[in-house]
């Protein structure tokens, strides 16, 4: 993909800010020569307990959250926080989430919080962090701990995909035989959850009764065709995680 | 956001490589080369200047010490004349320590500021004295009042018998084509006094966006609203004949994208602008008080078997700035009220009402109307009434701001009246918000940004063409008044209604594969008023 | 009842399609001997709102998206419950209540269907702009449509034709906006007036319908002979649907923007809906009264003399009053089910024991629907997607095989090319609506959408749990091949069907209404030939072994027929179309004349889709509307004739 400049929002250089050399757009990271997090600085935060429980304005357990729910949904942690962009010399825990103008994270973050009861949200988010370099070690451990947190993280996913709410116990209990067909009850959580659910966008499309695209398009191949692959709208989406 | 990028002599040989790329590829999509400036109309300038205060301006409260505001400081500023693009960066101001917390905030303000040197630079006197000027008075012409400067809407979507639009560069010439559009109910009132304004009236002047209601005020008047472009964007229209119907329809237009041009720093280019200003008849009284810009005009109301040509002063309650730029090429959306239009919802909840209001009435008790409920029908005005709406006054709206302005645009009101002299007429108006698109190298066939994709494809892959306006949804209480609120498409969101503007271009949407036709306007509902 | 009524000269009972037409046309009428017609609107629901902040964001919280999920009133708790009807002043039926075990309950279902044999599925609202939750599809009859007697005998002609009705078709599809291409709606026989082209070009088809098109574009006379059509069949044009959607900027309005959300509600308003033309009926002059509901209709001396309305506050009642209305023309124009209703319900102290304008006995009877079979599949991998979720619900159908020699043996039928995936299908419909269904199903294990299987997804395993990159790849590319087909087949009369009134109320205590319903062996026949063509259709698109048409269990509208040795489990689904039930003709078989006016009663105007002596194939709201603006030319000659 192409390379692009490190500026992203900021029309003006500015000598006199000093910032960090090390600073990495969020488009140059969707190119994917981004270079890795810091391999030294890796290792796990042992032992974090949770006493106080998730914090939303902790920018740690956001980036954990963004990184779990990355992981788990497949898409990459811009399209889940726009404002994000990467100081490649810090840390993946140590970024700033940022803020965007929609801002579904907190939303979805709060909510989970409000309604994990369980508390196993704390123990989802923990995981992410010690697993942070590696989003197929973050699904291996969720799938290996215990069902509250295997099937909140579920609920998780179902939340950034469709903006609704699944109870894990009703998730629960509707695996319990694989391949069962039934009704699982939820919940919408918000119009705005409604529209930044992210299924719609993985095949190409955008949320019934939300578009943001012009007429004429549905006649057109969602791609176009001179793209590769990685630069089409799924590529996009789903380049791996940091 | 921290940020460093590379150093300042890279970044314009980046951009200037691009411009020249871009230029060239632009020559060979449309068939007339565009010169690079034109020196007529308004001049932006190209020189940066950023916002020099200090502390947050994000918090309830202006940081200590800021005001009253140094007077060179001010003198900068109030000169600065009309940005040719914004400056703006997720990091600190001009200043260091004139930083907020949050990227997204410093955006904004950055925004902010550059709407208010806008709203300066247009509102400041048509002769070229400063807006801070002794002389300049609440009924000084303002330069885009003035004729050289822009053009409106109706006067360029002209009926077929008076096609084309002409835009003179001389005075001879405006005032010539000023006396060609000059409806025949009003010549003899325009001979008795010729500098008077002309507003001629549509459904579109009394009714707002997609026909939700006329706004009627405590007077039980019609607001008039009025639609105006720049000579940039007079140019691109009559360069691609799209000021028919016809024209738009032609052949040749069919593989057209349109693409107003941009304003920029580089080169000091202006850009294609439009304006929608809201009016008030002003009474005798009101317009005594001077607490509103007034200009004399005479109204021509909307076509029907009686078209009465109504000498009225009016008042300026309501400007939408619209800004495309290289760096937001789905423009910049400005827009400022009057401070006494309407309470809004939290002032009313806490009983903090400071009338009068132009909008609404402190004095009811149960007999007020429902609070931003659209009038009674019938809504067309009149003749007979000229511009009352009821014979009784019998209605008068009642609105109530929905969405209170954020504390960093009261900030930055707070500032710019502190800059303005205490008796200017200019301390009656506020800034609302300014509405951005946030993702950077989105859908643009002028994008900056090096390496963005390509503008052929950024439509069909972009799930967001309008690139996440910030903030989500904003709206004007006389402009926007019954689609106010936060719900996703059906609320006030100038770039989200925007992006569905169309034109009448004809053709297959895809007509082979790869290549693209759109229909699509470039966010402006100016091109179907052609006829 | 008071004295005090509300004296006008046309009243007009209902708000939607046919009511806000007349509504328009008559208060735009230039003054008749130095005035203006008095008209007035009442309108059982609630009035037009300032923005659509409500409904849209009713819809986008709404956990199942039916059609009458943005609208007012509410029909469940809001913990899902269903609210009992007898509680709801103006009520509607609604989709979710027509299950195995709801579509009988009467705590559940407005309409009463104890006594139905299959169950009525479609529904519709109540309130300013009548059902503003239809598709949008505006298709004109066929010619033959109108003559059915030349196929079946015992079919009822239209007192109308299709020659008569073409520049009414003209002038309704100016006032609704329709895009649409001249050359490409010219089939079966359809002609227009000399000259005319559509108010806007046709909305461009989608992706899908462009590559189904090239995959029907070459069938042989022996694959095709099933259909009857009296020719060969060699090859099956999608064409694009007419549609009051804008292709252009219109009167104001938007163009389409593709938000896929036509029903239940397009969020920019590029979708016509009545509440534009009622907008400019009050601004006209006509009066609307909302939250009025008519109660009874008074007759006197044969003609109507007046109208009593209760009205009601809130979303669901209370009652807080009575009122009455006079006029000197009445026009009913409630829709298929509620006009009747209001007609059987009106005894006049017992002058009137079987309703008014009901000497026919025809008030109610021959209540038809389009019945949908409706099916779905998916592209096999080696195809292009489908691409679902992108543009309008529905840009193409295939209506060449709407009219032939067939119709003497089954019902026609035209077939829709979805753009929603498997939204509304996915499942039977049994288990939610996609693509939630689906997200579900890999995320938790499930099987709803009978896509997680090996064969299926390609996957390791059965039943598949996913997290991550596969996840997203495999929603990927299955959800992209989704598609869904359907059939609306024509349903010809039965006296049998028919609305009557329940013993059951509704908040105003007045009797709800009861259902008889059934479909023949005539429409089933229609269903049975497009399960053929279904499989033609899967055959050419690869997608014969993919293909995921299944039938809820317990379904109760469903149907076994064998066809080709296959025994296939049927069932239909309810287009959103209520015909037949007030039928034009002559005076004994029928209830209006060509005018749409009662034989009974010489004030009194019956219009909407309930006039249908047969319902064709075609989405009855085109007709419906040219229909009723010929109401209004004959309501404006009754002033002009009359002192």
């Amino acid at each position: 993909m192409r390379e692009l400049p490190k500026q992203r929002h900021d029309d003006r250089s500015d000598a006199t800010r000093l910032e960090p050399e090390s600073f990495v757009s969020r488009r140059r990271m969707l190119a994917g020569t981004v270079a890795t997090t810091a391999a030294a600085a890796v290792a796990p935060i042992a032992g974090a307990a949770y006493a106080a429980g998730p914090d939303v304005n902790s920018p740690q357990d956001m980036m954990a959250f963004l990184l779990l729910s990355a992981a788990l949904a497949g898409v990459h942690v811009v399209n889940l926080a726009p404002e994000f962009s990467q100081d490649i010399k810090k840390d993946i825990l140590d970024q700033d989430p940022g803020v965007d103008p929609i801002n579904v994270k907190n939303d979805y973050f709060r909510w989970i919080n409000a309604h994990d009861s369980t508390s196993s949200f704390g123990k989802l988010l923990q995981i992410a962090k010690d697993n942070r370099q590696s989003g197929i070690n973050i699904i291996a451990a969720v799938n290996a701990s215990d069902d509250s947190a295997k099937f909140l993280a579920r609920s998780i996913v179902l939340l950034w995909y469709l903006g609704s709410w699944y109870e894990p116990a009703d998730l629960k209990a509707n695996a319990a035989t694989p391949g069962t067909r039934a009704v699982t009850p939820s919940v919408v959580v918000s119009s705005k959850a409604y529209t930044q659910g992210l299924v719609w966008q993985i095949v190409g499309a955008h949320p019934m009764g939300y578009s943001n695209l012009q007429f004429g398009y549905w006649s057109r191949d969602p791609n176009d065709p001179n793209d590769a692959v990685q630069n089409s709208n799924f590529g996009v989406i789903t380049a791996t995680i940091p | 956001m921290r940020f460093n990028g590379p150093n300042r002599t890279e970044l314009a040989i980046a951009v200037g490589l691009i411009s020249l790329l871009m230029f060239s590829a632009q020559s060979m999509a449309q068939t007339a080369a565009t010169p690079a400036t034109t020196q007529v109309g308004l001049q932006c300038n190209g020189t940066l200047l950023l916002d020099p205060f200090n502390g947050s301006l994000a918090g309830p409260n202006l940081p200590a010490g800021l005001l009253p505001i140094d007077a060179s400081v001010k003198d900068k500023i109030l000169k600065s004349g009309l940005p040719c693009q914004e400056n703006v960066s997720t990091g600190a101001q001009g200043d260091l320590a004139g930083v907020e917390s949050v990227g997204l905030e410093n955006l904004q303000r950055g925004f902010d500021f550059y709407s208010w040197r806008t709203f300066i630079a247009l509102n400041s006197p048509a002769d070229g004295t400063p807006i801070d000027s002794a002389s300049t008075q609440a009924d000084t012409p303002t330069r885009w009042e003035d004729m050289n400067n822009f053009k409106q809407l109706l006067d360029v979507m002209l009926p077929t018998d008076l096609q084309p639009p002409r835009w003179p560069t001389d005075l001879n010439g405006m005032t010539a084509e000023r006396e060609r559009l000059m409806p025949k109910e009003c010549r003899d009132l325009h001979r008795q006094m010729p500098d008077r304004m002309i507003v001629k009236m549509i459904e579109e002047s009394f009714n707002e966006p997609f026909k939700t209601g006329p706004l009627i005020d405590q007077n039980g008047h019609y607001a008039v609203f009025d639609i105006l472009m720049n000579r940039q964007m007079f140019k691109y229209i009559m360069d691609h004949h799209l000021n028919t119907k016809a024209g738009q329809m032609s052949a040749a237009n069919s593989d057209l994208l349109v693409d107003f041009p941009p304003g920029q720093n580089s080169g000091a280019e202006f850009g294609a602008f439009m304006l929608k200003v809201s009016w008030k008849i002003l009474t005798d009284g009101e317009a005594a008080t001077k607490n509103f810009h007034m200009r004399k005009a005479l109204v021509l109301m909307p076509p029907g078997a009686d078209r009465p040509c109504v000498p009225e002063t009016l008042g300026l309650i309501g400007f939408h700035a619209v800004h495309k730029t290289a760096t937001r090429p789905q423009w910049i959306w400005t827009s400022f009220e009057h401070s006494k239009n309407v309470p809004d919802k939290d002032e009313v909840a806490a009983g903090k009402l400071v009338g009068p209001y132009n909008f609404f009435s402190v004095k009811c008790q149960a007999d007020c109307p429902a609070v931003n409920a659209t009038p009674p029908t019938p809504w067309d005005p009149d003749p007979a009434l000229r511009l009352r709406f009821r014979k009784d006054d019998s209605f008068k709206s009642q609105i109530v701001r929905e969405t209170p302005l954020t504390d960093a645009a009261k900030n930055m009101n707070a500032i710019f009246h502190n800059m303005l002299p205490s008796n200017s007429v200019w301390q009656n108006y506020m800034l609302i918000s300014t509405q951005w698109p946030s993702e950077f190298a989105c859908a643009s066939l002028h994008s900056q940004v090096p390496g963005a994709p390509a503008p052929g494809t950024d439509f069909i892959k972009q799930p967001d063409m309008t690139c996440s306006p910030a903030p989500t949804f904003m709206a004007n209480s006389t402009l926007e008044t019954y689609s106010q609120g936060d719900v996703p498409l059906a609320s006030s969101s100038c770039i989200a209604c925007h992006g569905n503007a169309v034109g009448f271009q004809k053709g297959a949407s895809a007509p082979k594969p790869g290549q693209m036709h759109l229909n699509q306007s470039d966010f402006t509902f100016m091109l179907e008023k052609a006829q | 009842m008071t004295d005090n009524c509300i004296e006008c000269d046309v009243a007009i009972i209902g708000s939607g399609f046919a009511g806000s037409l007349i509504a328009k046309e008559l208060s735009q009428t230039p003054p008749i001997r130095g005035n203006r017609l008095r008209v007035v609107v009442l309108e059982a629901g609630a009035g037009v709102q300032p923005n659509i902040n409500d409904y849209l964001k009713r819809f986008y919280t709404a956990s199942i998206k039916v059609p009458e999920s943005p609208y007012p009133p509410a029909l469940t708790e809001p913990n899902g419950k269903l609210i009992d009807p007898a509680n709801i002043a103006a009520g509607r039926p609604t989709s979710r209540t027509l299950s195995h075990s709801s579509w009988k309950d009467l705590k559940q279902a407005y309409l009463d269907q104890t006594d139905s044999k299959l169950p009525f599925k479609s529904t519709y609202e109540r309130l300013a702009g009548g059902t503003s939750h239809w598709l949008g599809q505006t298709p004109r009859l066929v010619p033959h449509d109108f003559q059915m007697s030349m196929y079946r005998k015992d079919l009822p002609d239209w007192p109308i034709n299709y020659k008569t009705l073409s520049p009414y078709y003209d002038k309704a599809e100016a006032e609704l906006g329709v895009s649409g291409d001249v050359e490409e709606q010219s089939f079966c026989d359809i002609s227009f007036s000399k000259g005319y082209t559509y108010p806007m070009p046709r909305i461009p088809p989608s992706v899908f319908d462009q590559d189904a098109s090239n995959a029907l574009a070459q069938l042989t006379a022996d694959e095709t002979n099933f259909l009857g059509m009296g020719k060969p069949v060699t090859a099956l044009r999608l064409r694009s649907l007419p549609a009051a959607r804008n292709s252009q900027p219109y009167r104001n309005r938007r163009a389409c923007a593709g938000n896929t959300n036509c029903i239940p509600i397009c969020p920019i308003q590029a979708k016509y809906d009545p509440t534009i033309t009622l907008s400019e009926a009050t601004n006209g002059g006509a009066k609307l009264i909302d939250h009025a509901v008519a109660s009874e209709i008074l007759v006197e001396n044969n003609l109507v003399s007046g109208i009593n309305f209760i009205t009601y506050k809130g979303d669901a009642g209370p009652q807080t009053g009575t009122g009455c209305i006079k006029a000197k023309v009445y026009v009913i124009a409630a829709n298929g089910i509620e006009t009747p209703r209001l007609l059987l319900m009106s005894k006049n102290g017992g002058r009137t024991p079987n309703g008014v304008a009901n000497s026919s006995d025809m008030v109610g009877r021959n209540l038809m629907d389009h019945p949908q079979y409706v099916t779905w599949g998916l592209l096999p991998p080696s195809s292009k997607p489908a691409y679902p979720y992108r543009g309008p619900l529905i840009t193409s159908a295939i209506g060449d095989l709407c009219d032939g020699p067939f119709r003497a043996t089954r019902a026609a039928f035209r077939v829709s090319f979805g753009n929603e995936g498997w939204n509304f299908v996915v499942g039977g419909g049994a288990f939610g609506a996609d693509p939630h269904v689906t997200t579900l199903d890999f995320v938790n294990g499930m099987n709803s959408s009978r896509l997680n299987t090996r064969a299926v997804s390609q996957l390791a395993s059965d039943n598949s749990a996913l997290f991550g990159a596969g996840l997203a790849e495999t929603l990927r590319d299955l959800i992209s091949r989704q598609f869904r087909i359907a059939f609306a087949c024509e349903q010809d009369p039965d006296p049998i069907n028919r609305v009557t009134l329940s013993t059951v109320t509704d908040a105003l205590n007045l009797p709800r209404p009861k259902i008889a319903y059934d479909i023949s062996d005539y429409t089933k026949q229609g269903i049975v030939t497009a399960v053929r063509l279904k499989r033609l259709i899967f055959k050419k698109l690869g997608a014969t072994k993919l293909d995921f048409t299944e039938r809820a269990a317990g379904d109760p509208a469903g149907f076994d027929e064998k066809i080709d040795d296959q025994l296939e489990q049927l069932t239909y689904g309810g287009a959103g179309h209520v015909m037949g039930t007030y039928r034009m003709g002559d005076p004994k078989t029928s209830v209006v004349d060509s005018w749409q006016r009662s034989h009974d009663h010489q004030n009194l105007y019956l219009v909407g889709s309930g006039t249908f002596p047969t319902v064709g194939t075609a989405n009855p709201t085109l007709t419906l509307s040219a229909l009723a603006l010929r109401t209004a030319e004959n309501i404006v000659a009754f002033f002009k004739s009359h002192a």
